[in-house]
């Protein structure tokens, strides 16, 4: 009987928590043409909602109220400046976070040559892993290569040889679409010296666990002491099979990327 | 499997997941006004409420209004694929259990006799009832266009009658069609289609007869994931296009001087519950975006809509009734019960 009563009140305090609910706001939209950029880069904000402010700021931290109200475009000069912005507006609840890194170019890169990708992503020509071109959120953009296979291989040459200390590789995560980050990114460098290819690093990426929604995610493979070549590969292990809580568990993964850069 | 067409049925499965929040949101307070200018409402998102467990619904896909005030929605939960409102939200009545892809629902008022157009995705066929849902008439997969090998090609998502009788069929999810018969169901031709010309539709999820000018009578065709309307002579001619950057329309619903549609989705936040509805003035600018950005031209170029307020996931369709309140039924939003929107005055 207590045990009843308990419930009841309980429930009765959850709805009532509910009734005095409302709304949330949608998230503001970031405009941008790439999100990787040479010397500097302008992003707006567009969020066209009366009784509404949207604030962001470029040092990482969430947003608060406090922060600065988006007015005119920002002006972005630092690599790795993340952009994040959320609407607040009286009789609503704030927005969810939306955040963007941009990236600011590195060395220069005379050429690629890449696994050919899927007929249906094929990017947008032989130059889209290097075009500076992408962070596009929707799989439908053309700055994307799409693979199902298994491994995908990208040769890097430089016209000089380079001093590369990281490595950067953007991908599409797009889990309820198929499309994950891939398992492992294996770098190598050619030491001409030796006239073979040397490790240069590797990583390993877990999708075990779910990630909603649809996002750009960079991936960077560092070497502290860093090489100095004029040809560095990439080799990329798709995701063979999609985890026990996706609805095509066991199924192969899809890896879209749009762009590769060394610094 | 394809991956396109894995997510549209995975979308599906995941209505089930979903119903909690919806069920929580049921519970908003109507203090927020949603749409601009002359168009502007408040919502009651608990006006189609009812008990789950008597009178389920899986998407709630469209709304008519009769001429006895009833609100009519069609949805493809085989256990009542019709039900009958009153104005109040009050449950009527109830028929149909053969519909499990009842999609379009169309009323026609049929020298004195209403009559519904339903049409069926999983059936591929176009059927017309009396609204006690006794059947009239099966429209089958147009053969006689010679565009169809067979019935699974073809997936009826609208229908528009003209006052002659004329039926145009949308195969919105099928070949993009459009095909018009006769009263009869006699096939009389076919346009639009799939390609790359203006004329051409991708996602031809609805159709409606335009006759806000009595001169110039025409068809308005939905170009969904080209985020547009077209118009068409009442024989198929392409007259133009309406752009709607961003939004995700469905069918457009005429009703006076306006033209009301739900956006399923905005182009800018795909497959996460971004939808809203939007309203067209006679000379078919966007006027008012409910629970979506302001509406602003710039060189008569419409700027890109969104959702901006999270008070619908995926709108499906919309109804206005004879008083002007607008209601809005929802694809794969967690088994949501349509919302009435009364406006602010």
């Amino acid at each position: 009987m207590m045990k009843n009563i308990l419930l009841i009140f309980l429930c009765g305090i959850t709805c009532s928590l509910f009734a005095q609910d409302t709304f949330q706001l949608a998230p503001p939209l970031l405009k941008y043409g790439s999100i990787f950029f040479t010397g500097k880069t302008d992003i707006a904000i567009k969020f066209a909602q009366i009784g509404t402010s949207v604030h962001y700021t470029i040092d990482g931290n969430e947003p608060t109220v406090n922060d600065l109200i988006y007015k005119k475009p920002i002006t972005i000069t630092n690599n790795f400046t993340t952009v994040k912005a959320k609407a607040f507006g009286k009789n609503f609840r704030p927005s969810e976070t939306v955040a963007v890194t941009f990236i600011n170019d590195g060395r220069p890169i005379q050429s690629v040559k890449q696994t050919a990708p899927n007929s249906k992503y094929p990017g947008s020509g032989f130059n889209t892993l290097i075009d500076n071109k992408g962070g596009i959120e929707q799989s439908s953009s053309s700055t994307w290569m799409g693979y199902n296979c298994d491994t995908v291989s990208i040769h890097l040459n430089f016209a000089n040889p380079q001093q590369v200390n990281k490595v950067l590789l953007d991908f599409l995560q797009n889990e309820s679409g198929w499309i994950f980050l891939p398992e492992k990114i294996v770098v190598s460098w050619f030491d001409k010296s030796r006239n073979s290819f040397q490790k240069f690093g590797t990583i390993e990426i877990n999708s075990d666990a779910e990630t909603p929604g649809s996002h750009c995610v960079y991936k960077v493979i560092e070497s502290k002491a860093g090489f100095s070549t004029n040809i560095i590969v990439a080799d990329i292990l798709v995701k063979k099979n999609m985890p026990a809580w996706h609805a095509a568990k066991g199924e192969h993964a899809w890896m879209f990327i749009d762009e590769i850069k060394v610094y | 499997m394809d991956r396109r067409k894995f997510i549209q049925q995975s979308a599906i499965v995941t209505a089930g997941i979903s119903y909690m929040p919806s069920f929580l949101s049921a519970k908003e307070k109507g203090n927020i006004v949603l749409g601009h200018n002359n168009k502007r409402y408040r919502i009651d998102t608990k006006w189609g409420a009812l008990d789950f467990s008597r009178y389920p619904v899986k998407d709630c896909h469209e709304m008519v209004q009769d001429s006895q005030g009833r609100i009519i929605l069609l949805t493809n939960e085989t256990k009542n694929n019709v039900i009958i409102y009153d104005k109040k939200g009050k449950l009527l009545t109830t028929w149909g259990a053969e519909y499990p892809g009842a999609h379009g629902l169309t009323l026609f008022n049929e020298n004195g006799e209403e009559v519904l157009f339903i049409c069926d995705n999983n059936r591929h066929q176009v059927i017309k009832t009396n609204l006690q849902g006794r059947v009239l008439l099966t429209l089958d997969y147009p053969k006689e266009t010679g565009e169809y090998s067979k019935a699974e090609e073809y997936i009826p998502t609208e229908t528009t009658i003209a006052p002659n009788g004329d039926i145009y069929v949308a195969d919105g999810y099928g070949k993009d069609f459009i095909i018009q018969y006769d009263s009869k169901g006699k096939y009389i031709r076919h346009w639009g289609g799939r390609g790359t010309e203006q004329k051409h539709l991708k996602n031809a999820h609805g159709v409606c007869y335009d006759n806000r000018d009595n001169n110039n009578p025409l068809l308005i065709v939905t170009s969904r994931e080209q985020n547009a309307f077209k118009r068409y002579t009442l024989d198929g001619k392409y007259i133009d296009t309406i752009a709607l950057p961003g939004a995700w329309v469905c069918r457009p619903v005429i009703h006076g001087e306006f033209l009301y549609a739900a956006v399923l989705q905005s182009q800018s936040r795909l497959w996460q519950q971004s939808g809203f509805v939007t309203i067209l003035d006679k000379n078919n600018k966007v006027v008012s975006n409910l629970a979506g950005s302001i509406p602003t031209y710039a060189n008569n170029t419409l700027d890109e809509m969104y959702q901006t307020v999270k008070a619908f996931q995926y709108p499906h369709d919309v109804c206005i009734d004879d008083e002007e309140n607008l209601y809005v039924a929802q694809w794969n939003s967690g088994h949501v019960y349509p919302y009435k929107l009364t406006p602010v005055v």
